[in-house]
């Protein structure tokens, strides 16, 4: 267990988390080389089903979900039915069994390169302590 | 309308014009002291006298208070008139021989002298006055106070309070100190209460400014606007002045008028909101805001310029004298993790030996110490600049910090160390001028939230790409200039200014507008048209459209459509459609589960 390197899917809007996570790379930061990137144009393109996809996927231990910060979505208003649509999402993978802390959401700006880094730090922490996923599989 | 002759010209006039009115009107000067537009004529000084001839008849009236009539005939400057106007300039020169405005007008009537015996005014409180009740009048009439009035008669008639003592009426509004000819009024002499003036935000508080004032030289349109906090005819809900609809000539006040937003379709926006200067009132120890003579580069940026409050003359605001020694202080809040900004605000370093070298033209007696942690010149010339300030000007540049501000004997004595030397210093200063840190606007935010622009952690604007797309904002059509997006110095900032303008016309240049192919699409067989992606558009790009059977026109069902050039491409929609019939082009679900499948 102590050497167990979860894998983690990171789903970024376009404009500010993927933009942020840009950043802490281009400012050359260090944070854990668990995460994998998808790039979408927003958080509010994020269907709940990708999330569920990810933990059918072999060997996916976690989610982390990012966008704009509230206020600050470049398509106005995207972050908010995002917000909206993960607070009901919550439950129900409550309700799957899938535990807390595997999915998790955070709002980074394109400004926040180190911000990112602890995000990722603190999610791979959290779904170390969690381990691997093994419900669907 | 009448019509009379002026000077030997023929001049239409309104009747309710006065002769003085319609000469100023003309360009022909009459000398008059206790005329003032905003208030009613009285015929106090009698330096306006003209000479009029009616019906072959010839007298001397005062022109302030004499109306425009038909046919009489004016002369200004007949010999009379000029010898009248010498005999009352004299008269009055002998009750106030001091008078600047008077000796003024003295210059320009060719009085030399006055043959009066000369009042003694060893013992008068207002030197200068010349008893016009210009004052007495603008409190009374124009203010609504009344606070002033004439006391006594005669010879012992002065202008005062009741019993000479401050007034509690007095609402220190000043306007008998701006309306007074001979500058012989201190309100403060008057006024039971301290006066406060309104400090001029463009001139750093170093000057008073009025109510109805140009915020600043530049200001485009350049027009007065009216500070309803200050105003006093807006305080007093319309009891009080109105002075400024009465003086203005074109009828341009009018004080019913309101703010209104304004709407306008605009193509492009291009960002130019600037910084803000950072407040050294954190830094206790330099003694910002308690002593008088520490002042931020802003405010000597101010005292320096020719147009400024004290004419481009260098002096200190406590005392107006010249400073002999003026000490910088640099990286004010700026390259300090721990208190203030972590970045370097970039243009501090130039200005500061511009400052330096502009107080050694002016003061060439004068001495100029830069306290300074790196000096940072890098662009065309700046660095000569730098050394020929140090070389040339002889401003000596000391590479250390200053760890205090005290004041002595009217001196401030920077205390700071020489770390090249290795020595402790101890300045007595004059002037000490500190290169506050460049920060964002305190509004910043707010602001990018309304243009849907990113910001950095400092809260200066995101371009889309630092060296792509320097100019760029990732919302089309909004672009940076200068230094909202980081402290800029004046070259770059054209620079950039001129590539932000270049970039926002391009787009209008163009009859089509090219978009990103990140757009949502329908698939119409299996939409069962619910049109809930049409309320989740932020765009508006969503509509429903009929489908009607061809041959009978019969409605089939209703979908979704997408309007191509509204849609952003978020694909908030795609991820509310229930049965899956709307998808985003380059993000669609078979891709972005792919994608997942790959991992």
């Amino acid at each position: 267990m102590a050497d167990f390197e979860p894998k983690i899917v990171g789903i970024l809007c376009n404009w500010c988390s993927y933009a942020g996570a840009d950043l802490a790379g281009t400012s050359r930061l260090k944070y854990p080389e668990n995460i994998r990137i998808i790039k979408v144009p927003c958080s509010g393109r994020v269907n709940p089903l990708f999330i569920i996809k990810c933990f059918q996927q072999e060997g996916i231990d976690g989610v982390l979900v990012s966008g704009c910060h509230p206020g600050d979505c470049h398509y106005t208003t995207g972050n908010y039915y995002a917000r909206r649509k993960f607070a009901l999402m919550n439950k129900m993978l409550d309700f799957m069994g899938i535990e807390k802390g595997r999915v998790q959401f955070s709002w980074v700006s394109g400004g926040e390169g180190a911000k990112w880094a602890k995000v990722v730090e603190k999610v791979v922490a959290d779904i170390k302590k969690l381990g691997p996923f093994t419900k669907f599989k | 309308m009448v019509k009379f002759t002026l000077n030997g010209k023929t001049v239409e006039a309104e009747e309710s014009k006065t002769i003085l009115q319609v000469a100023t009107d003309a360009g022909i000067k009459i000398p008059t002291l206790c005329y003032h537009p905003a208030i009613e004529p009285y015929g106090g000084c009698r330096l306006c006298i003209v000479e009029i001839t009616k019906r072959g008849r010839t007298k001397v009236v005062v022109s302030c208070i004499y109306l425009a009539e038909e046919g009489i005939e004016v002369k200004t400057d007949t010999e009379k008139i000029i010898r009248s106007r010498q005999t009352i300039l004299k008269l009055l020169l002998a009750r106030c021989p001091e008078s600047k405005k008077l000796k003024e007008i003295a210059e320009q009537l060719g009085v030399a002298s006055t043959h009066f015996r000369i009042s003694d005014q060893s013992k008068e409180k207002r030197k200068n006055c010349i008893l016009c009740g210009l004052c007495v009048r603008v409190c009374n009439e124009v203010m609504k106070v009344g606070a002033i009035g004439f006391v006594n008669r005669g010879f012992k008639k002065f202008i005062g309070t009741p019993y000479d003592s401050e007034s509690d009426a007095c609402i220190g509004c000043g306007a008998c100190q701006i309306v007074c000819p001979t500058s012989s009024v201190d309100p403060q002499e008057v006024c039971e209460e301290e006066i406060k003036i309104i400090p001029s935000e463009y001139n750093m508080g170093l000057e008073a400014r009025g109510a109805n004032y140009v915020p600043f030289p530049q200001a485009v349109p350049k027009t007065p606007a009216i500070d309803k906090k200050y105003c006093l005819y807006y305080q007093s809900d319309g009891e009080r002045c109105g002075a400024c609809e009465k003086v203005c000539p074109r009828g341009a006040v009018k004080y019913g008028q309101e703010d209104k937003i304004v709407e306008e379709k605009i193509g492009t926006i291009i960002v130019a909101t600037g910084y803000d200067q950072y407040d050294p009132i954190a830094y206790e120890e330099y003694g910002y805001g308690k002593y008088k003579d520490v002042i931020t580069g802003l405010h000597y940026e101010r005292i320096v310029n020719a147009a400024g409050p004290t004419g481009g003359h260098i002096v200190r605001p406590s005392d107006h004298k010249e400073p002999k020694k003026v000490v910088w202080i640099q990286c004010v809040g700026s390259r300090d993790e721990a208190k203030g900004i972590s970045y370097c605000s970039r243009f501090c370093c130039m200005y500061t030996a511009k400052q330096a070298i502009l107080l050694k033209d002016h003061c060439p007696e004068s001495d100029a110490y830069v306290f300074y942690m790196d000096i940072r010149a890098p662009g065309k010339d700046y660095e000569e600049f730098v050394k020929k300030a140090q070389e040339f000007y002889g401003v000596k540049y000391i590479r250390g910090r200053v760890s205090r501000i005290y004041e002595k004997n009217g001196l401030l004595v920077v205390k700071g160390a020489d770390t090249l030397a290795g020595i402790q210093l101890e300045i007595e200063a004059d002037l000490v001028v500190l290169a506050s840190a460049a920060v964002a606007q305190g509004d910043a935010i707010e602001f990018a939230q309304k243009l849907h622009i990113p910001y950095n952690a400092d809260n200066f604007y995101t371009e889309l790409h630092p060296k792509l797309g320097p100019c760029e904002t990732v919302t089309g059509g909004v672009f940076l200039a200068g230094s909202c997006q980081f402290p800029k110095d004046i070259p770059d900032s054209v620079a950039m200014a001129s590539g932000a303008s270049s970039k926002a016309m391009t787009i209008l240049a163009h009859d089509e507008l090219e978009i990103e192919p990140v757009i949502a699409k329908v698939n119409e067989e299996i939409c069962s048209g619910c049109l809930t992606c049409k309320d989740i558009c932020a765009y508006s790009a969503i509509a429903g459209k009929e489908i009607k059977n061809r041959k009978t026109g019969e409605l089939i069902n209703v979908v979704a459509e997408v309007n191509s050039s509204l849609c952003h491409g978020c694909g908030a929609c795609t991820a509310t459609c229930r049965s899956g019939s709307i998808d985003l082009d380059g993000f669609t679900n078979e891709q972005l589960f792919d994608e997942i499948a790959i991992l």
